[in-house]
């Protein structure tokens, strides 16, 4: 499995990334050459093996259910780049 | 002055407690030196004045007998963190400006031991990379220079590169640093330091600005296994704010620390013998197989046969996990922002400004072995091989208590090797990524010089939770090499002005 040019593409649009037309062939070529090292696994049979998502081997703690503080809402808009009575302002989404 | 620059931080600890030396005098000394090796470019943001005033209030409780484990004692932080009003970059633009409300679990620990922060430190952008040469803030420069090319300027190791280079040439008593897959270690051993990553699960990753959450650990970087030891004593804790911190309590490290190894039994993965590896550090390792045979150590030559595969498996999973949490990096809410005509353009280009190559890369790598289609050939067969990786480890540990191994295929390169070829430097993880990827405790302790008068590190990994076995087959090591070495800039401090 290798990379085109129109995969990137495809990939750069999903990750909200420009890639440039003179970019391209470098970012092409070193994501091939990145994904031959993953095309080593090939030689591994893994079709009995459990993936493994979790390597604590103990459940996620919950935090208890109390009432806590949250109304902080100017410390949680003071970072925005722009912001209004209180909300993030972002550009207008629907014409 | 120049006293206080070559203390440990445990010696520090007892004359500060012994009312010998103040925080004020050694926080300025630290303060001055930051200056002083300015141009290694370590730090990004120095926190002169709160440092200060931070050691006046720590001597006022010093003077009444009381005060915390790391009272008075200033400690540099890695950019990562999160550190309530100051700054906090992750060396990268789309994080410009951008100020905390909140202060990470890590660094609140250090805070209320009565540690002082001294400045954030430079770091490869979003802690990706080997070199510490990615930072949006200029790469950071080794404070080492090689016997056989004096003249050029050498990397670190990354990406804890200047928390790396600030220990190293004595701008800090001891440094905090995150590890995913070698980013503690790497540096550690590159820089003639101790370096070491906790289990996973032991330092809370709240407020710590992720970047593969399954592999982050914050972990402590020092001079000496016992400085390591003791920072690591306070940075650790159960913290519900964080659904993957361990709820088992964090023994006393220094109670065994100077243990005899006596009938211990050390593993030595052949797999690690790859044939690239240089013969210089092939035999510094066999000199740390040696020493601890000498300490009373059994050693026995374990086969882990996934080990091959740890790097690419290292390689899908880490990405995949940056592309997801890279995914909040949208302009919306701190950071950078860059062209508001439409929603979609504002993300996109404030993402193509805001990031620089190798994050990008990373994200369209983890954005591909995510994507449909690729999933199960890329990212499901990654999980699969943690699992085997994790098997090699399981029967590994049924037979020895802890791994021998070195920290790094070689010593530092010169900034600039290894840029255009991404593969090279993921390369410099392959020692490190399997404890990564399994979440097991590991420390690199400086050992030697190479040929060309530069440090190099042995490794040791211990069981999940055995920190205790791991700092003290580190400390047996350290004792045997009495690694002493001392790169020309530190060496001025030691002269009498």
């Amino acid at each position: 499995m290798s990379i085109d040019n129109l995969t990137a593409r495809k990939l750069a649009n999903l990750a909200r990334i420009e890639i440039s037309e003179d970019q391209l062939k470098d970012v092409v070529e070193n994501l091939r050459t990145i994904i031959r090292l993953f095309d080593q696994l090939d030689e591994v049979d893994t079709l009995s093996v459990k993936p493994m998502t979790d390597i604590t081997g103990h459940f996620l703690s919950q935090r208890d259910d109390l009432v806590i503080d949250t109304d902080c809402q100017d410390k949680i808009i003071s970072n925005a780049p722009k912001v209004d009575h209180g909300f993030f302002v972002v550009p207008r989404i629907i014409d | 002055m120049n006293d206080f620059l070559n203390l440990s931080l445990a010696e520090a600890r007892t004359r500060l407690a012994a009312r010998d030396i103040s925080s004020t005098e050694l926080t300025k000394a630290y303060l001055d030196r930051i200056e002083a090796t300015a141009s290694l470019n370590a730090y990004i943001t120095i926190t002169h004045e709160q440092a200060m005033l931070g050691a006046a209030q720590s001597d006022a409780r010093l003077a009444k007998g009381e005060g915390g484990i790391l009272e008075g004692i200033g400690i540099a932080v890695k950019d990562l963190f999160c550190t309530n009003g100051v700054q906090t970059t992750a060396a990268s633009r789309i994080l410009d400006g951008f100020i905390p409300m909140y202060e990470s679990t890590v660094t609140t620990n250090l805070w209320n031991a009565g540690a002082i922060l001294l400045g954030k430190t430079n770091l490869d952008e979003f802690a990706m990379g080997s070199s510490n040469t990615t930072s949006y803030y200029g790469a950071v420069e080794s404070p080492w220079r090689s016997t056989d090319a004096p003249d050029k300027k050498l990397v670190p190791g990354g990406s804890s590169g200047g928390s790396a280079a600030a220990v190293a040439a004595r701008s800090a008593i001891a440094a905090i640093g995150t590890d995913t897959g070698g980013s503690i270690r790497q540096p550690a051993s590159f820089s003639g330091i101790v370096g070491m990553k906790p289990t996973y699960g032991r330092c809370s990753r709240w407020g710590i600005i992720a970047f593969a959450s399954s592999l982050d650990q914050a972990g402590p970087m020092t001079r000496t296994v016992e400085d390591a030891s003791i920072l690591l004593q306070v940075m650790a804790s159960y913290d519900p704010k964080d659904s993957t911190s361990a709820q088992a309590a964090m023994p006393n490290l220094l109670s065994d620390l100077n243990k005899s190894i006596k009938g211990m039994i050390i593993g030595v993965p052949i797999e690690y013998q790859i044939d690239s590896l240089p013969e210089e550090t092939s035999k510094i390792w066999k000199q740390g197989v040696n020493w601890l045979k000498s300490e009373g150590a059994d050693i026995v030559y374990i086969s882990m046969p996934h080990t091959k595969y740890a790097l690419a498996t290292y390689y899908i999973i880490a990405p995949a996990e940056a592309s997801s949490n890279l995914a909040r990096y949208d302009g919306v809410r701190y950071g950078l922002r860059i062209n508001e005509k439409n929603i979609t353009d504002m993300y996109t280009h404030t993402r193509t400004e805001g990031f620089g190559e190798e994050v990008k890369r990373r994200i369209l790598l983890g954005t591909y072995v995510l994507s449909s289609g690729y999933y199960d050939a890329y990212y499901l067969k990654a999980q699969k091989m943690r699992n085997l990786l994790y098997q090699d480890f399981n029967q590994a540990f049924e037979k020895v208590d802890t791994i021998l191994t070195p920290t790094t295929p070689s010593d530092a390169f010169e900034i600039g090797d290894n840029k255009d070829d991404p593969l090279k430097m993921y390369l410099q993880d392959v020692f490190t990524v399997p404890a990564s990827l399994v979440g097991l405790p590991s420390i690199s302790v400086p050992v030697g010089l190479s040929k060309r008068g530069l440090p190099i590190g042995l490794q040791v990994i211990g069981r999940m939770f055995d920190e205790n076995s791991v700092v003290r087959i580190g400390r047996t090591l350290e004792r045997a090499a009495q690694f002493k070495a001392m790169t020309a800039m530190v060496e001025d401090t030691t002269k009498d002005e």
